[in-house]
This record gives structure tokens, C-alpha cells and sequence, in this order.
């Protein structure tokens, strides 16, 4: 930063050291505020873009937009989080072909339930069906319950029906109804892997209380959904 | 300062460029090209029919792939002289058998991969049909499309028999009949919307 010189020999001391005269250094004052004020306004310029860009994804995604909306629909229900895990708590605790078929059987019925949605075909206690799902499953991985297969199908299928539902509703005013479908099948099929990657531990003796534990909590959230405490 | 102004242009660009049709613009053999992924009944299609035929790659390839691009020349000579457009119900519901199968079978019968390969082909060839106005942009734009659903087929199935052969791990198989499960339940849904009239007849 440049100095004010001032007193006798102004010029040479100018040149000799870094300062300014007086006069000079008021230009190169005003200079610099109009320089700040220039920058200033392209800071403002550039922070009004960005948010106008912030607004326009919001209100495209709003609670039905295209693929981050379609993805966090099941996730940003807790009631269908638990319920996904379970699945795959499950299959992994009855073993093969259990472990495979189950998160195949779900996407298949749950888009069942979804064409009812989209179709709005109506179908009773949706929300106690999604709840009532965490609960039963939770309770089948709590108690170590060994269904034969094709029980387990249409356990998981049955409950699938009300998953589906519920997210079909959304999809017919989606801003894109593809993406929308794509997002929210991908989550519920990776919550699906989560749910087995966490069933896997049932081959250790302490993993198979943790996944017991597992289905208590399944369990109990899923209740405090039915009973209206969560 | 023109540090700044090409700071604030290269926020304000991408919008821009945003607001214009991915495909606009693109004409004859390009256009053609990148037909079968136009829509989502068509890659939905490709994906389900990838995912079934790289579980037995490269055994009986030849033959699926003939087959498959026979099938199209068909399907591409139907539309040409029936006039038939796009049938998004059909070509999603070709998905929807192609996705279940590879979702439900342990390992596909090559005589199953074979039929599903000529519907394919046919659903595919029929909505590869181009808006031309001259005969030579006819030509160019169809080979587009039949060289572009050809190699796509081939790098899916190609891609995913390769995978297949190196991981030889049982997940990965698992994995597939996941994914397929996953790419029927999307088509299944995306009928239901083309019934209801939501999704555009593209």
C-alpha cells in the first residue's frame, strides 16, 4: 500500500521511496473505490446467478419433481426406510434363495401397487400397511421365524402393494415421471442391499443379536408410525 | 475484471445451454445413431434385453445378434410401409417380459434369448422409423439407427458377460436379477403412466 508523502522535496522523495504526493494518492484512492465498487457488483452479479440457480432446483423438485426427488421419496420416510432394511434384513436371515429373491420380488409387486396408484384405483389403509409392514417384518427377524420361501414372497409381496401405492401416487405429477420412477425403484432396492449387507452378519454369534436387535428397532418404529407417535 | 465477467458468464452459460433439446440439431446418421436413446420405453428395452443375453455371453452370440438385427430390418421395413409409429405400449411392454425373465431365470434358455431377441428387434426397428424429407436422409438416418441399437446391445451384453467372466462371483449374478427386477418395475409403472396418458407417445 502506498503512503502520503508530504513536507518539502515532495517529487524527489516521491521517487526515491514508495510514496505517493498527495494528489496522486486521492486518484489512485478514488481509482481503487470504484474498482471495489465494480468488484463488488460482480460478486453480487455472480451470488444472484447462483442462487436463481438454487430456486429453480427446488421448485423443480418441490415433492415430485424428477430423479433426486423420485431417490429421497423413500428415503425421507421412516416408516419406508425401516421397512426396505427389513426386506433385506430378512432374506439374509433366511439365506439363499431367500437373500436373491425377496429384493426381486419387492420392486416387482411394490410397481404393481404403484400402476394402482397411478391408475388411482383406490386401495384401503395405505398408511397402516406401510406401518403395519415394519412391525410384522420386524417382528419375523426379532423372533427368527423360518418361513418357507414362498411364504416369505408373499409376505414381502403383500406389504410391497401399499410401498407402491404410495409412491405411484406422486408419479402422474412428477416433472418427470421417469425419473421420478427410476429414483425412488433405486433407493428402495439399495436400502434392499443395505438391509443384507447388515443380514450378513448373522454368521458371526454377536452379528446375530445385532440383526435381532435390528428387528426389535424395525419393530418399534414401525409401531410408533401405527400408533401416531411418530 | 476479466476474471469476473467470465466468472458470472460461466454461471449464467450453463442455463443457457440447458434451455435447448438435447437432440436439437442433430440430423441423418448422428441423429439416427443415438435414436434408440431417445426414449425411455426404447433404453429401458436395450437394458433389459442387455442384461438377459450378457448372462450367457458369448455363448450362442452370433446367432442372438443375426437374429436381433434381422429383427430390426423387419421391424424398420413394417414401419417404413405401414406407416406405424412408435408403439410406446408394446415396446414397454416387450420390456417388461425381457426384464422379468432376466429377473426370474436362473440362466436363460438360448432358444428364449433367440425369440426375445427377434421382439426386440421388431419394436425397436419399428419405432427407428426417421422424419425424413428425402430418401438419402431416410437411408443414412435408419442405418444410424440400426448400427446404433446393434452396438448397443452388443457393448451391454459384451460388457456384462465380460464383468460376468471376471468377477465369477455369485453376487454378481444376484446383482443382475436385482437390476432386473428393478428396470421391470420401472417399465411396469411407466405403462400404467402411458395408459393415463402422462408420458409422452415418444
Amino acid at each position: 500500500m502506498a503512503q502520503i508523502c508530504s513536507g518539502e522535496n515532495l517529487d524527489k522523495k516521491a521517487r526515491e521511496t514508495d510514496c505517493l504526493p498527495e494528489t496522486d494518492y486521492k486518484d489512485r484512492e478514488t481509482q481503487m473505490n470504484r474498482y471495489s465498487a465494480v468488484r463488488a457488483a460482480s460478486v453480487a452479479v455472480i451470488a444472484l446467478a447462483l442462487s436463481s440457480g438454487i430456486a429453480q432446483a427446488h421448485s423443480e423438485a418441490g415433492v415430485s419433481g424428477g430423479l433426486v426427488s423420485g431417490f429421497l421419496h423413500p428415503i425421507f420416510g421412516w416408516d419406508h426406510v425401516v421397512a426396505m432394511v427389513a426386506v433385506g434384513l430378512w432374506g439374509a436371515f433366511l439365506g439363499k434363495p431367500a437373500l436373491w429373491l425377496l429384493p426381486v420380488v419387492f420392486p416387482l409387486v411394490m410397481a404393481m401397487g404403484g400402476v394402482l396408484g397411478i391408475l388411482g384405483i383406490p386401495v384401503p389403509a395405505v398408511e397402516v400397511g406401510i406401518a403395519a409392514s415394519s412391525v410384522v417384518l420386524g417382528m419375523l427377524i426379532l423372533f427368527k421365524v423360518r418361513s418357507p420361501i414362498w411364504v416369505a414372497g408373499l409376505i414381502v409381496g403383500g406389504f410391497a402393494i401399499f410401498h407402491g401405492y404410495a409412491h405411484g401416487t406422486e408419479l402422474p405429477a412428477a416433472a418427470n415421471p421417469f425419473a421420478f420412477a427410476m429414483g425412488f425403484v433405486v433407493a428402495t432396492g439399495l436400502l434392499h442391499l443395505c438391509g443384507i449387507g447388515f443380514g450378513l452378519l448373522v454368521a458371526h454369534p454377536a452379528g446375530r443379536v445385532a440383526v435381532q436387535a435390528g428387528g426389535a428397532v424395525i419393530s418399534a418404529v414401525g409401531a410408533a408410525y401405527l400408533f401416531g407417535v411418530a | 475484471m476479466g476474471l469476473w465477467r467470465l466468472s458470472a458468464l460461466g454461471v449464467v452459460l450453463p442455463g443457457a445451454v440447458l434451455a435447448h433439446a438435447p437432440a436439437s440439431g442433430i440430423e441423418g446418421f448422428t441423429a439416427g445413431l443415438i435414436h434408440p436413446l431417445s426414449s425411455p420405453s426404447q433404453i429401458l428395452t436395450l437394458l433389459a434385453f442387455g442384461l438377459l443375453a450378457g448372462r450367457r455371453w458369448p455363448h450362442g452370440a452370433a446367432q442372438v445378434l443375426v437374429g436381433f438385427w434381422l429383427a430390426l430390418l423387419l421391424g424398420l421395413g413394417l414401419a417404413a410401409l405401414t406407416g406405424t409409429a412408435h408403439l410406446v405400449s408394446v415396446t414397454l411392454s416387450v420390456a417388461i417380459v425381457t426384464s422379468c425373465l432376466a429377473a426370474l431365470l436362473a440362466s436363460p434358455d438360448i432358444r428364449i434369448l433367440k425369440g426375445l431377441a427377434v421382439m426386440v428387434g421388431l419394436v425397436l426397428g419399428a419405432g427407428a422409423l426417421p422424419d425424413w424429407h428425402t430418401l438419402a436422409a431416410m437411408y443414412t438416418s435408419a442405418a444410424g439407427s440400426i448400427i446404433g441399437a446393434v452396438g448397443l446391445v452388443v457393448c451391454l451384453a459384451a460388457g456384462i458377460g465380460m464383468l460376468w467372466m471376471c468377477i465369477n462371483r455369485p453376487w454378481f449374478a444376484i446383482g443382475l436379477r436385482i437390476l432386473s427386477a428393478w428396470v421391470a418395475a420401472i417399465a411396469l409403472m411407466l405403462l400404467a403412466l402411458h395408459f393415463r396418458g402422462v408420458v409422452p407417445a415418444t
